[in-house]
């Protein structure tokens, strides 16, 4: 494959001008201070604390001109088009009653970058990879628009090279046009003191297909609201996610399918491996309005505990106004079977061996979903380390 | 088809007419103020600990606030209440006022005439005082006490006391809180240890019937080793005037006891029925909820089960019909305390005509309940394309080695299995009633066996309405 790495900083640091002016930055800033942190009686935060996000830490950087821009690798088969200043603002909108309005203002406030592309229609097969690495608090904002009949696997990665405490803020805005397919997967592996909050929204229109995969790994509290909207008839989306927890990790995912119209699938399944005092809240929504007949939506969530001080919080939730649906969802808590356990060791394998065996099996049934042979086996490796922290 | 379904839909009640405020001689008050509390804690000659109960009880109802989530509440209005109806003064209707449809629903359902009346609120009390009397000198030979909640307090002092709002406390929620003021009636029912009650005991099978009070209160001790099956409700319709309903139920199974606490809700369309629901299960005890939501507006309930003790079981099973006009909010709350603790939640749920159906669940394992296991089942029916089905469960595990498992489903009755049964001669209706009978049968088949037929026949009747 002749793949190239074009030139990244220009094209990504040079943001569109509305985003780029100082009035636009501190309009920004100023409905951040405006608007409230989530109240921990709201639905949506009842599991993980909005206030121990640093919250000064992220007005501050949001206030001075100067902080640690991103930096950004970029490795793509083609040339890709930015998106037009008028679209991205539309697609980065927020919504004033927004119950996280002051998490996405203060990312407003704190862009420097974004990497915003179009692929271009009926590409085929597109392949582009875009790494973002962060020092300081920061923004990250990924965009795509996938043009119609084009399909394109794109990795996405947000990395850090620091372990200070950091909030840090990211937005992925997808478009999916008719028939363009999407894989899109998706790394968070920032450093462990790094507080993450996570906007993503995907939208799908007519007889388009995605496949997201997502990892999350890192990030001591990490907040991820995940949408994927499903906007046209034979629009399909097919979900997967693992999340490793370790140490004293939180992360709360918080997964919507939302189906407005008629004849579209949905397909979820998120996985959580959790050690030591790790913390996981899965809270999955399917919600199919009155107009989406012959909805197809299905939705699961495992979670693996090997650890005494783990704990797992799962809420999946359906609301159907449509009759002639199928829609269900599945949820399951558990630890390693000791049967299977004792079936391994007659085979010779220690506990620690056995143990590790079967959480590996567990996090394969996401890992294999990945297409690029690398990023797989990454994962496989994070998977490793992760279940290495219960094993000693 | 005969249009007797519509009897059981909104609208036909108040069509009707069917109360007669004027016949209220003598009532407090509307609305809700110490002065009420302590006349209705005076009329009952309580003990001053109830009083100072009632009282601390209303303060916390005046600090809380209503709850947001759920179901919507803003139809209740706390000043338009009567809180207390001295029951001698409960109204009197005249059987000939009541709505020809509705005595044709009662013929439907098989019901006995004695109980016809007693059911639409004319007949005082259920005539059946020789049945009735004869059960209960097997019972007191037995050391059963089964009286109403007011009646349990005056004889039973120190062991009402010691149970009373154990499981619910006074500080637990705005409705349980109010209850907790304004309580009057329910029953108050003690098995002894090692006793076996084989008969269901039925609420209303207490003469002195308060049992259809708005603000119940209901105390179930089942001590070491007991079986028990408590009945209330049934299937037919009750008429109300009350618009709200906020009654308290706190069971106890002490260690190795067996309590089934069945309930079949079928209040009129005007009702909020916003109740508390909760139970401690010891060592080897066994607690099961039997639910069955059809009537009211509104219904939010939870019945919870606290596992208290090694090996404890929950049972919860449920049925919720939602119609036209109506939310019901059923769930289930089951605390995994204790080592080997098990619990097993099945809720079957029909939406139809614009009804909105809800689960809402909790099952919580705390660190240290090893061995602990849950699996929960919620499957939702929708009969047509304004009615909306909802599933709102939330699992709290802090103890690795537990397994939970939890599934749901929503879906319509499928054209192929009606097609089947149509081919085979039955009408569309007769066929929709069969499937839905299925649905729900895994509950169903737990009901006793008169409330089981009453209550196929009522959702035939249900279903000759939904199609055709």
């Amino acid at each position: 494959m002749d793949s190239r790495t074009i030139a990244t900083q220009e094209t990504i640091s040079s943001l569109p001008t509305p985003f780029s002016t100082t009035a636009h930055r501190l309009a920004a800033l100023e409905a951040a201070q405006r608007n409230w942190i989530p109240k921990r009686t709201n639905e949506d935060w009842r599991h993980l604390d909005p206030n121990a996000f640093p919250w000064e830490e992220a007005h501050a950087a949001a206030s001075s001109q100067n902080h640690e821009p991103v930096k950004v690798g970029f490795q793509t088969d083609a040339h890709l088009p930015v998106i037009e200043a008028a679209q991205l603002q539309a697609l980065l909108a927020i919504q004033e009653e927004d119950t996280d309005a002051k998490f996405l203002y203060l990312h407003r406030a704190m862009t420097s970058t974004a990497a915003a592309y179009r692929i271009p229609a009926n590409s085929q097969r597109l392949s582009a990879r875009i790494v973002h690495g962060i020092s300081g608090p920061a923004a990250l904002t990924t965009a795509l628009v996938v043009e119609k009949g084009a399909s394109a696997v794109f990795y996405n990665c947000w990395e850090s090279e620091t372990n200070d405490v950091l909030p840090a803020i990211g937005r992925i805005e997808i478009v999916l046009e008719p028939g363009a397919r999407l894989h899109f997967l998706h790394e968070d592996k920032l450093g462990f003191r790094t507080h993450l909050y996570t906007r993503a929204r995907v939208q799908i229109a007519e007889g388009a297909h995605l496949d997201w995969g997502v990892l999350t790994t890192g990030s001591v509290w990490h907040a991820a609201k995940m949408e994927v909207e499903l906007l046209g008839s034979g629009a399909e989306s097919t979900f997967y996610g693992l999340y490793c927890g370790a140490g004293k990790r939180s992360a709360e995912h918080r997964t919507i399918q939302y189906h407005p119209c008629a004849r579209a699938k949905s397909e979820l399944l998120f996985k959580s491996l959790l050690t030591e005092k790790s913390h996981s809240v899965f809270q999955g929504m399917i919600r199919v309005e009155r107009a989406a007949q012959h909805t197809d939506a299905y939705q699961a969530c495992r979670n693996l505990l090997l650890s005494p001080a783990a704990h797992t919080e799962a809420i999946p939730r359906l609301e159907i106004l449509a009759d002639d649906v199928r829609c269900s969802h599945g949820a399951t808590v558990g630890t390693v079977d000791e049967d299977i356990l004792f079936y391994l060791m007659t085979r010779g394998l220690s506990r620690a061996q056995a143990t590790a065996a079967v959480a590996a099996g567990f996090a394969e049934e996401v890992v294999r979903r990945v297409p690029l042979k690398d990023v797989a086996d990454r994962w496989r490796q994070f998977v490793e380390q992760t279940i290495s922290h219960s094993l000693t | 088809m005969s249009n007797s379904v519509s009897d059981l839909e909104i609208g036909s009640y108040e069509r009707y007419g069917f109360h007669q405020p004027e016949k209220y001689l003598v009532k407090m008050d509307k609305g809700l103020s110490r002065h009420v509390v302590e006349e209705i804690s005076e009329y009952k000659n309580e003990p001053s600990w109830m009083r100072e109960f009632r009282l601390k009880a209303l303060d916390i109802f005046l600090k809380f606030p209503m709850p947001t989530w759920g179901a919507d509440l803003s139809g209740v209005h706390f000043d338009d209440i009567h809180y207390y109806v001295r029951p001698t003064e409960k109204p009197q209707q005249n059987w000939d006022e009541v709505p020809e449809e509705i005595k044709d629903t009662f013929v439907k359902l098989g019901i006995p005439e004695a109980e016809r009346k007693f059911l639409a609120g004319v007949g005082a009390q259920y005539e059946s005082e020789m049945v009735y009397h004869s059960l209960q000198k097997q019972w007191e030979e037995m050391g059963v006490i089964f009286l109403d909640t007011d009646t349990g307090l005056r004889q039973y002092p120190d062991l009402f006391r010691e149970y009373f709002a154990k499981v619910v406390p006074l500080s637990d929620n705005k409705l349980a809180a109010l209850n907790s003021a304004v309580w009057s009636g329910g029953s108050f029912i003690y098995i002894p240890p090692g006793v076996h009650v084989t008969i269901p005991l039925q609420a209303y099978f207490r003469i002195n019937a308060q049992n259809m009070g708005q603000f119940e209160r209901t105390l179930i001790i089942a001590d070491e080793g007991s079986n028990v099956h408590y009945v209330e409700g049934c299937t037919a319709p009750v008429y109300s005037s009350d618009s709200l309903h906020a009654a308290v139920v706190e069971c106890f199974a002490k260690k190795g006891a067996r309590l089934r606490y069945t309930t079949i809700q079928n209040w009129s369309r005007n009702v909020y029925n916003l109740v508390t629901k909760r139970a401690v299960a010891e060592e080897d005890a066994i607690v099961e909820w039997v639910d069955c939501n059809l009537g009211s507006k509104t219904t939010m309930k939870y019945p919870a089960v606290f596992l208290k003790g090694r090996g404890a079981r929950a049972d919860i099973l449920s049925v919720a019909y939602a119609g036209s006009g109506q939310h019901i909010e059923a769930g289930s709350k089951v605390i995994h305390a204790a080592p080997h603790t098990t619990s097993v939640i099945v809720s079957k749920s029909i939406s139809r005509g614009g009804g909105r159906t809800s689960y809402r669940g909790l099952l919580k394992v705390l660190a240290g309940a090893v061995g602990a296991k849950s699996n929960v089942r919620c499957d939702a029916l929708l009969m047509d394309e304004e009615s909306r089905s909802d599933t709102y469960p939330y699992m709290d595990v802090k103890e690795e080695k537990s397994t939970l498992g939890h599934e749901a489903t929503v879906s319509k009755i499928a054209d192929e299995q009606l097609f089947y049964l149509m081919t085979r001669g039955l009408s569309q209706s007769q066929a929709t009633a069969l499937i839905v009978q299925g649905f729900i049968e895994p509950v169903v088949k737990e009901l006793p066996m008169e409330y089981a037929l009453e209550m196929n026949r009522l959702i035939q009747l249900q279903m000759e309405g939904s199609v055709g």
